[in-house]
């Protein structure tokens, strides 16, 4: 039976997910993103604006809060890991450890956007490159998240037992997610085109990739949680099919 | 032939590498084990090359140079730096999948598991300071040459001080792991490797001057915090390593057969009959 | 696998622990190898920095000298004294352990913590004299070389004390009691000796 504490873990995902909906739409940047190629003065212009600076520093300040919010339904996954059919707990803290490392980023970028946003009579050439630091750690360190999917995904190849936790698919849904999200790293070397951090394919593509991949893996740990439900087993049920099997 | 019998026999002889792999994949027990091991060599490689070959930026240049000088050693790695750091930036986050692996280590160790979760914990956060933020500096200074001295000066040092003098992270790390080490009964890893993560230690106590000196043996690129600290380094990561590779080898050999977990078993499994 | 948290006394070989079905042989008393492996390192590691002092020395014979001269002499050579003593004590109580004669060792032991605390606090009291004056870490690199010297030699200092407090764990209580392990202790804090006494060579006396 799924424990009360697993349930809550596994319902903050939605809910971090519905507050940082909001937060996309509350940061002006998100909505229609700073093209690299501004110049300094534009860009601190819009750090500037009095439209821009209440909806920038109070969204940010939600994002602030809630950044790292997944990490509790991304301990929850690794603690389904552990139930997997492999010898050792290596891959589930492998996925723990790169989900930190990402969260870690979440954070950082979170923090450049409230430091531009602080001082609006900045120098520009400061604001623009604290501008550049907020996108270049929001867009290019997806290997962090490729490196958890592609983890996940090895753990569910490898979970080779009757009723494995998860379905076979979502190890390759994993993998796909990690393939298109490859190319944002080009968003450190592009200034214009679909993979500068303004782009169809770093922006647009990836923010739909990592919904997609939330919501999936949402669904999949919901029905892994369930089907413990099913089956109620005993410890000594337990040892004593070890032993028969030994 | 039962599945255990097939892992001890190894892969049929005269396979072609990929053949061998492949039967590997299928039948061996602790292959995650190694697949995680793997990665670390693996990054390794690509950090080298990233750092040494590509991009240049390992040894650091030194932190007296103007601006003039710094727009000119830019220029001349532009394109290093563009394709090194893009290869860097792919594969930043198979540290992590090693964590795990050391983290696995350190629980069965007979010190407490939360030795293992501070592991996790410190190296996980860690992980980002200690490079990424560096490939980020200079990704930024070769994006736009032309940038604010200011801007460009500020870039400049965040990139190289952020590298070399990220101490507090592998200082816990290297602490974890000499406490958890001298205290584990079970002899997982051996005790002078224990004595010789202080070391690794010591090194975050030499490269502190970095922070402050801009001239001397005592900057980010100096002969003793830079230099010596990397001699010193480099043979205590060549040790960890012999280190670990045995110390996983004992672990695999004394795994049994991975157990299917209690859903997995059909239902009707405890029906009497 | 067992879950108790245990000291590096008890790691020291006295009682048994199983790994995995008793597959692996009892850990047997603690290798002396390992804190040697360390101790050579660890003056190898010094002897590098030792080495940069040199040079820079040889480079800027000047400003060495005329710094040196700032350095309290008194206060180098009491530290030394105190150091040399402490060395003594702690190889006295290797003596009486090897002796069975724990109480005495543990007196001993006592003493050499004693001493330690008179060094780092002579120490600290130096550098507060140093600094008051104007003269500090980044006034010139004799100084720079005086203060990293000898605040890694302190910190060893301070990791001295948690290891002579496992040195006193060790002799007073019976059941963790290994020779290894006490005379590894010992060691160590003739190695942290020593050190002081070529960085008193190099940074006070040598001209």
């Amino acid at each position: 039976m799924a424990s009360t504490g697993q349930r809550i873990c596994l319902w903050t995902a939605p809910v971090v997910g519905a507050i940082w909906v909001v937060c996309f739409f509350l940061f002006p940047g998100f909505t229609a993103p700073l093209s690299p190629t501004l110049p300094a003065k534009v860009v601190a212009a819009f750090y500037a604006d009095p439209d821009n600076l209440a909806r920038t520093r109070y969204g940010m300040i939600l994002f602030n809060w809630f950044g790292i919010g997944f990490l509790p339904f991304y301990a929850l996954i690794t603690v389904q890991m552990e139930r997997m059919a492999h010898n050792t707990e290596v891959l589930a803290y492998g996925f723990l450890a790169t989900a930190t490392s990402a969260a870690a980023l979440i954070s950082i970028t979170i923090l450049f956007f409230q430091v531009a946003a602080f001082r609006p009579d900045r120098d520009p050439a400061i604001v623009q490159m604290i501008n550049d630091m907020a996108w270049m750690t929001f867009t290019v360190p997806v290997s962090f998240l490729m490196a958890q999917a592609g983890v996940l995904a090895l753990a569910i190849f490898l979970d080779r037992q009757p009723r494995p936790i998860y379905p076979r698919w979502i190890g390759y849904f994993n993998l796909l997610v990690a393939a298109l999200l490859a190319p944002c790293v080009l968003a450190s070397v592009e200034l214009t085109g679909p993979f500068a951090w303004d782009g169809t394919w770093s922006y647009w593509v990836r923010i739909g990739v990592y919904a997609a991949w939330t919501i999936v893996m949402f669904v999949a740990v919901m029905r892994a949680m369930g089907r413990t439900a099913e089956t109620v087993i005993s410890a000594d049920s337990k040892l004593a099919l070890r032993a028969g099997e030994a | 032939m039962s599945e255990d019998a097939a892992m001890i026999a190894g892969p049929p002889p005269g396979g072609t590498f990929p053949a061998r792999l492949a039967w590997r994949w299928r039948h061996h027990h602790q292959i995650e084990l190694w697949i995680v091991w793997w990665s670390m060599p693996v990054f390794y490689v690509i950090f080298s090359i990233t750092y040494f070959v590509l991009a240049r930026t390992m040894p650091p240049p030194p932190p007296h140079w103007n601006v003039a000088e710094i727009r000119e050693w830019i220029a001349l790695r532009h394109n290093g730096i563009d394709i090194g750091y893009i290869l860097f930036y792919l594969t930043i986050g198979l540290p992590g999948w090693h964590i795990g692996l050391i983290a696995t280590l350190l629980k069965r160790m007979s010190a407490s598991p939360a030795y293992a979760y501070a592991y996790i914990g410190t190296m996980a956060a860690g992980t980002v300071p200690g490079a990424l933020l560096n490939g980020f500096g200079y990704s930024l200074l070769a994006l736009r040459p032309e940038r604010d001295p200011a801007a460009l000066a500020f870039l400049y040092e965040f990139a190289n001080l952020t590298f070399v003098g990220t101490m507090g992270v592998f200082f816990v790390a290297s602490f974890i792991l000499v406490v958890a080490i001298l205290l584990d009964r079970n002899n997982i890893l051996p005790r002078w490797f224990g004595f010789a993560c202080i070391w690794n230690l010591t090194t975050e106590f030499t490269v502190a001057p970095a922070w402050i000196f801009r001239h001397g043996p005592m900057t980010w690129t100096g002969g003793i915090s830079f230099y010596w600290n990397m001699v010193v380094y480099g043979t205590w990561q060549i040790m960890y390593f012999v280190v670990f590779y045995k110390a996983i080898n004992k672990i695999a050999s004394n795994l049994p057969r991975p157990q299917a977990s209690a859903e997995s078993v059909p239902l009707n499994a405890f029906s009497p009959s | 696998m067992t879950t108790a948290v245990t000291t590096a006394n008890e790691a020291s070989g006295v009682g048994t622990a199983n790994f995995n079905d008793g597959d692996s042989p009892p850990l047997r008393a603690v290798d002396h190898g390992a804190m040697w492996v360390y101790i050579v390192g660890d003056l190898f590691i010094f002897g590098g920095w030792f080495v940069f002092y040199l040079v820079y020395r040889a480079s800027e014979q000047t400003i060495f000298a005329e710094s040196q001269a700032h350095l309290n002499q008194t206060f180098g050579l009491f530290n030394t004294i105190v150091l040399l003593v402490s060395s003594w004590l702690v190889a006295m109580c290797v003596n009486a352990a090897r002796a069975s004669r724990y109480n005495e060792a543990a007196r001993y032991a006592w003493l050499t913590i004693l001493c330690g605390a008179v060094f780092a606090a002579t120490k600290l009291y130096e550098w507060r004299s140093r600094i008051a004056e104007g003269r500090s870490f980044t006034s010139n690199d004799f100084f720079m070389f005086y203060y990293f010297l000898t605040a890694i030699h302190l910190f060893h200092v301070l990791c001295g004390f948690i290891v002579l407090g496992v040195l006193l764990r060790n002799l007073q209580v019976s059941a963790l009691r290994a020779q290894v392990v006490i005379e590894n202790c010992a060691a160590y804090w003739h190695m942290v000796d020593l050190l002081w006494v070529v960085i008193f060579a190099l940074v006070y006396l040598l001209r």
